[in-house]
């Protein structure tokens, strides 16, 4: 019983011999709007809590009133829902993955912490004080 | 003859799924299997005592990597339904091509690892590697490769725009172009079908006593397709269900080799459908669900069942994924009693398990 | 429970060309009972038939009829702790392998709310 493919496949095992290889050799680099990490604008954070609260793998933790904020990158399932619910809109899904940054101790823990507003501050809360 | 009793699993070099079976063998001869699961329990749904209804899409989704999106675009249709949400035409049809491409890369998927349970390797890789371009295509439109995270309760996250939507089919026209090359090596090479015909054959009544659902009940005849009466937009899609008669692994292999194509039809389909955009993709939602709903869609691997039950709070009272596989497992364990070890493999592989769906 | 009734309609919707589509349990939070739905299709339309089963009651087994049905009865038994009887094939609680065993059972939803009300700031 002869094999009614033997020439298709000897002309693809030609045609492989003499082209690229079919593994990407370097990493590309992400796609516009790929989700690779989660990253917070400080300034715009109020420290209300609630992406803490609806995060599904609890990878975030905020304090009030120490004025920060955690993300645990190894729990962190770059779902989106903590960047839906904030209402100031400080969490966003950047597209380059964290790779290699997270190795070493407890560099998968990311602290935030705003400096606190000092008495000569100019406006009610977030303000930082001009240089004098 | 000896009677022996050989562990198979969790970790296994030819077994994909982590499905411990312990078989019990007289010389080469499996005269009963018995199943263990729990490898991959991971408790997903007791967790809607702890994440809230709007948020447990993302939780669904992560059931299984291959079957992802139909997981979640089930669980928002369920909590859709109770809370009697419209959900624009654009963005049923964005899920339609969504759910489409996804049972592309898994049949892709499913006959690279079918051929590499058969040994024959270069096959396996050149599907894998056709496979890559549906996944590339995932990764541009929703973010991410095999979870996607674009289902939410109302519509869909992100869009597509026209352009993009046209370059998508004409990619899957190349894509289809490669695998049909692929395909003939499925359908007449010589060697695979001399592993896989006659082998595991479901006759229609046992099927249907069995109680088997997808591709593996349409090999054997019988024509279920929950597309077919399916919810819209569907019903505007022209396709039939394919079927075989011969009940045997062979069979199994060529319904999922025809939906391949069938599929690209599908998106095509989709695509002219699609009332033009830019427009809305989700609709608000708010308040709590309260009652209990049943979606049935057809997933990859067959028919899965959505059962949500709440009860006007912010959390769920239960969640219920009735997965295919779960339907299929008494089926292999009655294909795998009476055959070769050597055979053990290519029936478990026929049933297309994924056991992280049947554990949840 | 009545099982004669109960029986007598699964074998009624068997003769009429319906098929078992899934044995569900829901945990009743407030209670000890466990919610058994057994859900029947045909031709895209379900039927149900539903019980409130306290924890010692005794469940009759539908694999009489649906022989696949073992499987679903088997994980009602071993993850919500519902006495069924009359399995054709019975694992004998070996079927799934969890650390907590019965964990949807009405004390270990319970501990977990707990658990999760402890750690809440």
């Amino acid at each position: 019983m002869g094999n009614p493919l033997r020439l298709p496949m000897a002309l693809t095992a030609f045609k492989n011999l003499f082209s690229r290889p079919a593994t990407r050799v370097e990493v590309r680099p992400p796609y516009p709007g790929a989700r690779g990490q989660l990253a917070l604008d400080l300034s715009t954070c109020v420290f209300c809590g609630v992406c803490a609260r609806r995060c599904p793998s609890g990878a975030i933790e905020v304090s009030r009133e120490a004025r920060r904020v955690a993300i645990e990158h190894l729990r962190c399932v770059l779902c989106g829902v903590c960047v839906d619910a904030c209402a100031k809109h400080s969490l966003s899904l950047e597209a380059e993955p964290l790779g290699a940054q997270l190795e070493g101790k407890d560099r998968h823990r990311v602290e935030y912490v705003k400096p606190s507003p000092t008495a000569s501050d100019d406006g009610p809360s977030g303000k930082v004080p001009k240089a004098r | 003859m000896k009677k022996t009793i050989v562990l198979m699993g969790p970790q296994h070099p030819v077994l994909i799924e982590p499905v411990v079976l312990d078989l019990v063998l007289e010389d080469e001869l499996v005269i009963d299997a018995i199943p263990r699961i729990g490898y991959i329990h991971r408790g997903l749904e007791a967790m809607v005592e702890k994440v809230e209804y709007a948020d447990f899409g993302t939780v669904a989704e992560r059931i299984c990597g291959i079957c992802s999106f139909m997981h979640g675009m089930g669980y928002c249709l369920a909590i859709e339904e109770l809370m009697k949400v419209e959900v624009p035409e654009r963005a049923r049809f964005l899920r339609v091509v969504w759910a489409e491409l996804s049972r592309i890369q898994s049949h892709l998927l499913w006959l690279g690892l079918g051929a590499d349970a058969l040994g024959f390797e270069s096959l396996f890789m050149q599907c894998w590697r056709i496979r890559e371009g549906v996944l590339d295509l995932f990764d541009r439109t929703t973010g991410g490769r095999l979870i996607h995270s674009v289902n939410r309760i109302g519509g869909v996250r992100r869009d597509i725009s026209d352009e993009d939507l046209a370059g998508i089919v004409k990619t899957l026209e190349g894509i289809g172009a490669a695998f049909s090359d692929v395909a003939r090596v499925f359908l007449e090479d010589p060697s695979i079908r001399h592993r896989l015909d006659g082998l595991g054959v479901l006759t229609t009544e046992e099927a249907r006593t069995l109680g088997t659902v997808g591709p593996m009940a349409r090999a054997s005849g019988i024509t279920d397709d929950v597309r077919v009466d399916g919810l819209s937009p569907y019903d505007r899609l022209s396709f039939s269900p394919l079927t075989e008669t011969a009940g045997d692994c062979l069979a199994r292999c060529k319904v999922r080799v025809r939906e391949v194509p069938q599929s690209i039809d599908l998106v095509r389909q989709a695509v002219a459908l699609m009332p033009k955009g830019p427009g809305p993709i989700d609709t608000k939602v708010r308040g709590f669900p309260s009652g209990e709903a049943y979606i049935r869609l057809e997933q990859p691997r067959g028919e899965v069942v959505y059962y949500v039950k709440a009860n006007g709070t912010k959390l769920l009272d239960r969640f219920r994924a009735r997965t295919p596989t779960f339907a299929n497992l008494p089926a292999m364990i009655s294909l795998v009693k009476g055959c070769q070890l050597s055979d053990v493999a290519n029936i478990i592989l026929t049933i297309d398990p994924c056991i992280s769906c049947t554990e949840r | 429970m009545d099982a004669t009734a109960f029986l007598e309609r699964v074998q009624a919707l068997q003769r009429d060309g319906y098929r078992l589509l899934m044995i569900n349990a829901t945990a009743i939070a407030s209670t000890e009972d466990v919610e058994l739905t057994w859900s029947f299709e045909k031709h895209g339309h379900l039927e149900h038939w539903r019980e409130q089963v306290p924890p010692e009651q005794e469940v009759p087994s539908v694999s009489g009829l649906y022989p696949f049905a073992y499987l679903y009865e088997n994980e009602v038994r071993e993850l919500f702790g519902v006495k069924v009887t009359g399995l054709n094939v019975d694992f004998k609680g070996q079927l799934y392998q969890t650390s907590t065993k019965v964990p949807f059972s009405a004390k270990a939803i319970r501990a977990r709310l707990d658990a999760q009300k402890g750690k809440k700031p």
